[in-house]
């Protein structure tokens, strides 16, 4: 079904799912970067996964 | 549901699914499974052993050889590719109009082609090595030019530079004089009718007409520029240094040299992931001006 939501673009759920791990990567390799030594990574993984069942609901 | 109401075309689809499931989706998983482990068979330990999530990928956005690496395919992606579509479109408009030799000149244009790209490198090598090839002595001579890319980095960069715009320029002609020769003719007469100049013409018409053609054009040798690997390592192995080591170049070497599997699966799982960026963002540029043009 396509959807139009926050993202600026008409998408269906695959294309939110693959918007969704693209940026969940680099939330992922930023957190390694820089954040881990502050915050364990176990946190960035739960944002990341909350983030892409965001933009699959809401994107 | 879908599947049940057209059963006979799932079907008459199945060995495509298959054979596209077996060649693309299998490896691709087992490559992002095996990037999660250090894993290095010729070891004393053979086994894969797993050292905590995302292990490699740690490693890896702190490594400055691999992350220099993935900047200077970048840049050399960049610059072949303006280079390219440049001269091919410049040709390509030239191969347009009648001139003596027409068909003989396309013919030789388009033979580098033809060659893969290790005798490329080869060729490459023959003709410019120091000591052995006639390019650095013709240059020495009557120009005073000391031509060495085994100790100038520069020198090795830009040779290779060169080597592709040799061998790739054909390409991006050809497909650009396909896309020419088949635009429409009407805006044409009617922007002469108008008093609109060469110039004005190829801005405001053949350019934007183009963009279809272009799009394909600049993806094509994007994705191919940024996995350089045989024409490079026959020419220069990535040397002097880590002068030409380009990403596909520094997994090679980091896999079939050091034997490092997990931490060269995980790199070329890294380097897709830049490349879908860098080739969505710039599908999102080329597309987004397509519509204003429109």
């Amino acid at each position: 079904m396509i959807n139009k939501g926050f993202i600026p673009l008409k998408t269906n759920w695959f294309d939110r799912l693959f918007i969704g791990v693209i940026s969940y990567i680099a939330l992922q390799l930023f957190w390694m970067r820089f954040l881990e030594s502050l915050i364990s990574i176990n946190f960035g993984i739960g944002i990341g996964v909350m983030w892409i069942i965001f933009v699959i609901w809401k994107g | 549901m879908l599947f049940s109401k057209n059963k006979k075309g799932w079907l008459l689809l199945s060995p495509t699914i298959i054979i596209l499931i077996l060649v693309g989706l299998v490896p691709f998983f087992y490559v992002l499974y095996v990037g999660f482990f250090k894993w290095n068979p010729l070891a004393v330990d053979p086994s894969m052993q797993f050292e905590g999530y995302g292990f490699n990928y740690r490693r890896l956005i702190f490594d400055q050889v691999f992350l220099e690496s993935i900047w200077r395919s970048v840049k050399f992606s960049v610059v072949t590719l303006t280079l390219e579509l440049s001269l091919g479109f410049l040709l390509a408009l030239s191969l347009l109009s009648s001139f003596p030799l027409k068909s003989f000149f396309r013919g030789v244009h388009t033979l580098p082609l033809v060659i893969a790209p290790i005798v490329v490198g080869s060729i490459f090598k023959l003709f410019t090595v120091q000591g052995l090839g006639p390019l650095p002595h013709l240059l020495k001579d009557y120009f005073g030019y000391t031509l060495n890319y085994g100790m100038h980095a520069d020198q090795a960069f830009w040779i290779i530079v060169i080597m592709d715009i040799w061998h790739w320029t054909p390409f991006v002609t050809l497909t650009l004089l396909a896309g020419l020769s088949a635009l429409p003719q009407d805006p044409y007469e009617s922007a002469k009718m108008d008093g609109a100049n060469n110039f004005q013409i190829l801005v405001h018409i053949t350019i934007p007409m183009m963009v279809p053609v272009l799009i394909v054009v600049i993806f094509i040798r994007l994705m191919d520029s940024l996995k350089i690997v045989d024409e490079v390592w026959m020419l220069t192995g990535g040397g002097p240094g880590y002068a030409t080591r380009f990403t596909g170049i520094h997994i090679w070497k980091e896999v079939f040299e050091k034997r490092y599997y997990g931490l060269g699966s995980a790199m070329s799982i890294l380097y897709l992931y830049f490349t879908i960026i860098i080739c969505w963002i710039l599908y999102s540029v080329m597309v987004s001006k397509g519509k204003d043009e429109d």
